[in-house]
Parts: C-alpha cells; structure tokens; sequence
C-alpha cells in the first residue's frame, strides 16, 4: 500500500515537473538573436550600451545576428574576416548568416512579415525598396552617427536608390554593376578586330567563332526560372530599348517593341539560329561563369566586376589573359548601350532590439576604408565616390576606366511594391516563349493580363 | 476451468481503474495532450480561419473574406497547373516504386552469394538526405558537364549535349526518376518483410500441385504481401504528394513552371507572395485530397476486417 503510493506521489510530482518545465520553455524569453554564434570570443570587455538593454546577453556581452548573402567576389572569406575584425574592435558579437540570395530574400521576406526580430542587420535589395518602405519594415538611418558623411561620400545613385520618401534605408554594401566582357583571344583567332557593339554583331560574331569551331555558342546567359533570370531578361528588354512599364507606371509589355524584339531575338537565338547556349534556361550566374571560364563561350553580355579577377585565375581558369572588358555595352544603338546595376544594402529591420549596434556593424563595414580594402583584395567595385580617382585601385585595375564608360547608362529593375508576383510571372512566361511553348505575342499578351490582374 | 474465470475477474477488477487511477492516468497523458494541440490542433485550427480571410500580415490585418480563397483556385492557372503535374508525378512514382520495389524484393529474397552485401547497398538512397539527392542529381543531369550527357555521348546514344532539366516535359519526367531512384529501397525493405512472413510449405504444396513461378507469384505471393502494398501505396501516395525538397533543388519550379509541384507552388503563394489566406486554404484542399485517396485505397483494396 505504501509503496504503491509512493508510485503514485513519484509520478505524480513527475509529470508537475514535466508539465512544469514546458509551460517554462514556451514562456521563457528565448535568445533574441537566434542561434548559437559562429562567432569567437574577441577576449574584450563588452562595451556597454544605454539605448541597447535588449541586446545584453547573460554573461554582459552584446550579440547582433546579420543575415546577408555572400558577395559573389568574396572567395576568401573577406567578410568573415572583417565582421571578425568589427568584433575585436568593438567588443560587439556578430552572428554572421551567409545564405544564397534566393534563401536570404525567403527569410528576410517572412520575418518582415511576421515582426520578428531574429535579425539585427538584413539584405535590402535594390527591388524591395518600394514594398519594405509601404510596410514600414526598416529603421530609417538619417539620425545615426555618421549616416550625413555616409550619404555625401557614398555614389548618389546608390544613396538615392536605398531613399524613399526623403528617408535614408540603407547602405549599400555591394555595388553590383555588370559589364560587357569577352574574351579576346576568341575574336583575334576569328579574325574579329573588335568587340560586338550591338545585338545584331553579337549575333554575326557568335555565328563566326561557332563555324571556325573557336566557341560551341557566342554566349551563355541565366533565364532559369528564378530572380536571375528576371535580372537577365530585364537587361536584354532594356537594351533592345524596351521596358514593362511607361513613365506613369502603365504596364506596356505587350505593346512595346523592344520587349518583343529582345524576346524574338533570344528565342531565336536559342532555338533556330542557336548562338546562344540552350543551357542558359537552366544556367545560374555561377554555371555561366563556368562555361565563360572553360573557354566554351565568347561574350559575357553581364558579367560581374570579379569576372575579370577569376578569368585570370588560373585555378578556376582555362582563359587567363584572354579576357578584355570592351568600352561599351551592348544594345540596338547608341541609346540602348545599357547596363544592369543591381546594388544591394545592408539595412536595420524596424523591429530589431539592437539598432545602435546593428548601425555600428553597418558603419564599420560601409566605411571608406573597408570598402578600399574590399576592392583591393576581392576586387569588388567601391561605393565611394573618391575611391574612383584612388591611385592605388586604379593602379591595380585599369580596366575599371571601361566599367566608367558603360556604367554611364546604367540602370535597375522596375521597384514596385508587388514585385515578388511580377517577378514570378515573367519568370514563368518568359521561359514559355524562350522555349518556344508559346509565340512572343501570345505570351506577352498572357504575360500583360495577368499583371494587371496581380495589380488590381 | 470455472475456478480460473473467478481468478481472472478477481484479477481484472483489481487492474481496472479507481476514480484516482483515471485521474492519474489522464494526469499522465497531459503532457502529449499539450504538445498535441499546441503543435497540431491549434495550428491546424488557426489555418482554417486563416484560410476565411484576406490577410495583410505586415499590417496585421485580417478581413473576412468567405469562400474567396477557395474559390480563387479555380481562376488560377498555375493552381490547376500544379494540380495536374503532382497527379502525374504521384501517380507515375508510386506505381513505377511499388512495381520496382517488389520486383527487387523477390529476387533479393533469392539465397545468391553477396545477397546481405546488395541488401545492404540497396538501401543506400533511402538514406540519403533528401536535400543531397537534389544536389547530385543537378549535378548528374547539368547540361554542359553533367555525368548524364557524358555517358549517353561516349555511348554513341546522343551526339550533342542535352539540356534535360529545359524542356517541362523532360524536367519533370527526370525529377521522377530522381524520386523513383531514392524511394524505392523503401518499398524494397518493407516487401522483404512481407515476402520473409510467407510459409515455404505454401509454395511447396503448389510446386506438388502442378503451380509454376508465375502462378505461385499471383496466386500466393501477391495476396500474403497485399497488406504490405495496401500500407506502402497509402504512405508513398501521401509523400509523393508532399514531395518539395526535390523540386525546391533541382528545378525551382521551373522550366516555365513545368515541374512546380502543388506543394511548391503552396509554399511560393504563402512565403513569397505573403498570401497566407490562399496559401492555407490551398493546403487544406490538399489535406482533403490526401484523405480522401488515403480512404478510397483503404475501401478498394482491403476486404472487411482484413487491415482495418
């Protein structure tokens, strides 16, 4: 009997417990910075900060969590480096999440959405300013320490793409401008003098190193289903001198002739003429590259400034030496010489608890000398203005006076605030066309109907 | 024997429960209670009411919008696209794995030297993470340095490079084999395991009876593992429904949609588009269909009493 009872006590006070302790975990103040820190101990005493209570961790330190995607330039572990350089100067702990752009734009997504507060420092893409700024998601920057000097050195086209409504969101942390590269050699052997300056002599070249058997394809572009290949269809459109929308924002893609003509082109390309690599439905930036890299293909219409750096690698490349950035972009003429910029910052989320250290982090690594001892060891473009005429990076990339001359016409994807559903509808469509399951017109005409059907 | 009845009543009065033992044995399932709600009950719940509304999640808003989601389906092309493409690739996985998986069964079953070795390596797939099988197969069917292309060329069977992952017909057919490929050592183990319950005494006494291979396989084979393949078809029909990591690596959707599987296009409407409503009141169409297949295969393929 009494031991039965003292069965029934232990259960009991067992299952209290039990109960006890999960009413205690669902109700516990969990980390406000996720997971555990890749972080090291910077072995500093924690900086203390009065507007920053939220951020103090149990043992005093401060932690920030920073979700990017990694920079496409950055092989060596640049930005790990730095972010644990920031650490040991400010005594501030940064868990750094590097993820593919395409992971990083779900997570940012839905933690905007849902009002967390898991990150501290996220991505803000050159397309979102529009839909973050209508939901009120970022913290605006104006008021921190150090943001007016930011804003006046920093190129004006990259501070006003990250400003909406007189409000400063974010800080650009990669000058992401593609440019018109090829490789020369390729056209020397062909007995080609100069690069192609429009569609039509991409077309005439690409037909010539393909005889000669110098080239399996003229080029290899990204039109997978997926942001890249919003990217890449949008330059093609832009530079046949078309566009999705008019000046008042009213949708033309159906009645526009550039965007037809750039849809004919490439789906011709692809499928009758076939000087454009068919893998290019599939392709990402990184398998393009590849191909570029393996001497498969001649022009790179959108290359990446860190193209350049890894065509001489000979590591990654059987083209050292050949490759040469040609003065100009391509287009239909002289007006359409376009290319694709595509900045991306790095911006506080409006929810965040730790935004002084959070705007730290984005000080340190937007400053003028982090962003010259990015260009010189990674090779990726600066955001400051001065560090054009700097000697040492002139010095070391003298081709960047061509980057100079095409980034005169650069320009970005359209920024509207449902571009989540355009996007996904041109990606769906437009690879319809490109292989050839639907005509050009039939598909822009499907394209335009669903958009305005997204839009009303 | 009148004796024995009395002890066994006497024993089963003392096992039966006391008011205080109910309570204890309630006390004692209250934890599962909890986590059963708090992780199925409730989201569930809160998904069907989310399901009624239009919802601007940034803005915290819920406006009650009836039948609207639901009815929104049968306006949305790529609903009835990804509709159509998950019944094909349901229905040609889980025959192509149950017909595959019994078939390796029977002859795995056969005494051969290194039969354990085979065994073992069979399973290897099965064991693979779902994210890594995507990546390899990418990788296998890449079109301009894939294995695939390589080993068709040197074999004289195509002269130029494919891009087997751009045309919609062959992605998707291609994602099915990937499928196919990792899930069939499954259906394997658990036919082995039906087949290992058969007496050999049967398939003597038809072998005396005059029964060849083929006879003894319908005859006594099919019907001792049915419940084993009554089981397999319920679960592979449920997976290959839910079946998103594969697409989500391999193809992203695409090309032009021709491989975005209705799991897939849930997940994009609900955490890229932020449309929760429609996102959850497609999930629960789904939910209803995965019952119903569940019930009709259940109904059509056991007698009464047999599984259920």
């Amino acid at each position: 009997m009494l031991k039965s009872r003292f069965v029934k006590l232990f259960t009991l006070m067992t299952i209290v417990l039990l109960v006890a302790s999960l009413i205690l975990t669902g109700c516990g103040k969990s980390s406000e910075t996720g997971d555990s820190s890749k972080s090291t101990d910077s072995g500093q005493p924690a900086q203390q900060d009065t507007q920053d209570s939220g951020s103090q961790a149990t043992s005093g330190e401060q932690k920030i969590t920073v979700l990017l995607p990694k920079h496409e330039m950055d092989t060596k572990g640049f930005w790990e480096k730095e972010t644990r350089q920031f650490e040991s100067e400010s005594g501030v702990k940064v868990e750094l999440i590097n993820m593919a752009w395409e992971n990083v734009a779900e997570r940012v997504t839905q933690e905007m959405a849902a009002g967390g507060s898991s990150y501290d420092v996220v991505e803000f893409d050159n397309a979102w300013v529009a839909k973050f700024n209508k939901n009120n998601w970022l913290e605006p920057l104006d008021g921190y320490e150090g943001a007016d000097e930011i804003k006046n050195g920093l190129l004006s086209g990259l501070v006003n793409k990250f400003s909406i409504g007189g409000k400063f969101y974010g800080v650009a942390w990669n000058n992401d401008t593609r440019f018109f590269m090829y490789n020369k050699k390729m056209l020397e052997d062909a007995g080609i003098s100069k690069p192609p300056k429009t569609w039509a002599e991409v077309k005439e070249y690409s037909k010539i190193l393909q005889e000669k058997g110098i080239a399996k394809y003229g080029f290899i572009d990204a039109y997978p289903q997926s942001q890249v290949g919003v990217n890449e269809i949008t330059y093609a459109i832009y530079s046949f001198g078309g566009n999705y929308f008019d000046e008042n924002g009213n949708l033309i893609i159906a009645s526009d002739p550039g965007v037809k003509n750039a849809l004919e082109f490439l789906q011709k390309g692809l499928n009758e003429d076939k000087f454009i690599d068919p893998a290019s439905l599939t392709s990402d930036y990184e398998a393009i590259a590849n191909v570029f890299f393996k001497g498969d293909t001649a022009f790179f219409l959108q290359a990446w400034p860190g193209v350049y750096a890894y065509a001489n690698d000979p590591s990654v490349s059987q083209i050292v030496g050949q490759i040469e950035v040609a003065p100009y972009a391509i287009g239909v003429d002289e007006k359409t010489n376009i290319v694709l910029t595509l900045p991306e910052a790095m911006a506080i989320p409006a929810t965040s608890k730790n935004k002084e250290n959070a705007w730290k982090y984005i000080r340190y690594m937007s400053s003028k000398e982090f962003d010259k001892r990015k260009a010189l060891e990674i090779g990726a473009l600066p955001i400051w203005k001065e560090l054009y005429n700097d000697p040492d990076l002139l010095k070391l990339y003298p081709y960047w006076e061509n980057f100079g001359k095409q980034a005169e016409n650069a320009r970005g994807l359209p920024d509207i605030t449902w571009y989540d559903q355009f996007a996904n509808i041109i990606q769906v469509e437009v690879q319809n066309i490109l292989i050839g399951q639907t005509s050009v017109e039939d598909g822009l005409k499907s394209i335009e109907e669903q958009l305005k059907r997204v839009m009303e | 024997m009148l004796p024995d009845i009395k002890k066994r009543n006497a024993l089963l009065r003392n096992l039966s429960f006391s008011d205080s033992n109910k309570n204890l044995a309630l006390l004692l399932i209250l934890p599962s209670i909890i986590i059963v709600f708090g992780v199925l009950i409730y989201p569930i719940c809160y998904s069907l009411y989310m399901s009624f509304n239009k919802i601007n999640f940034a803005q915290r808003q819920f406006e009650f919008a009836g039948l609207k989601n639901y009815l929104n389906m049968f306006t949305d092309k790529y609903f009835f696209n990804a509709i159509r493409l998950t019944i094909y690739f349901t229905i040609v996985t889980v025959f192509a794995e149950i017909v595959l998986g019994t078939a390796m069964a029977l002859v795995l079953k056969q005494d051969f030297k290194g039969r354990g070795f085979v065994r073992g390596i069979m399973i290897l797939p099965w064991a693979l993470p779902g994210v890594v099988n995507g990546i390899m197969w990418k990788w296998i069917y890449n079109s301009n340095y894939g294995a695939l292309n390589a080993l068709l060329s040197q074999l004289g069977i195509i002269k130029e490079y494919q891009v087997w992952l751009g045309n919609p017909s062959s992605a998707l057919n291609l994602m099915i084999f990937a499928n196919i490929w990792k899930e069939t050592p499954y259906v394997v183990l658990l036919a082995l395991a039906g087949l290992s319950t058969i007496p050999k005494e049967l398939y003597e006494s038809a072998k005396v009876d005059g029964a060849g291979g083929w006879r003894s396989f319908w005859k006594i084979t099919l019907p001792m593992i049915k419940p084993v393949i009554l089981i397999l078809t319920i679960t592979k029909t449920i997976w290959a429904i839910q079946t998103f990591d594969l697409v989500y690596i391999l193809t992203a959707g695409g090309p032009a949609g021709g491989t975005e599987l209705i799991t897939y296009y849930i997940h994009k409407s609900t955490f890229k588009f932020l449309e929760f409503g429609y996102g959850s009141a497609m999930a629960y169409i789904l939910t209803l269909v995965t019952f119903l297949l569940s019930y009709l295969y259940i109904k059509s393929l056991s007698k009464e009493g047999e599984i259920i």
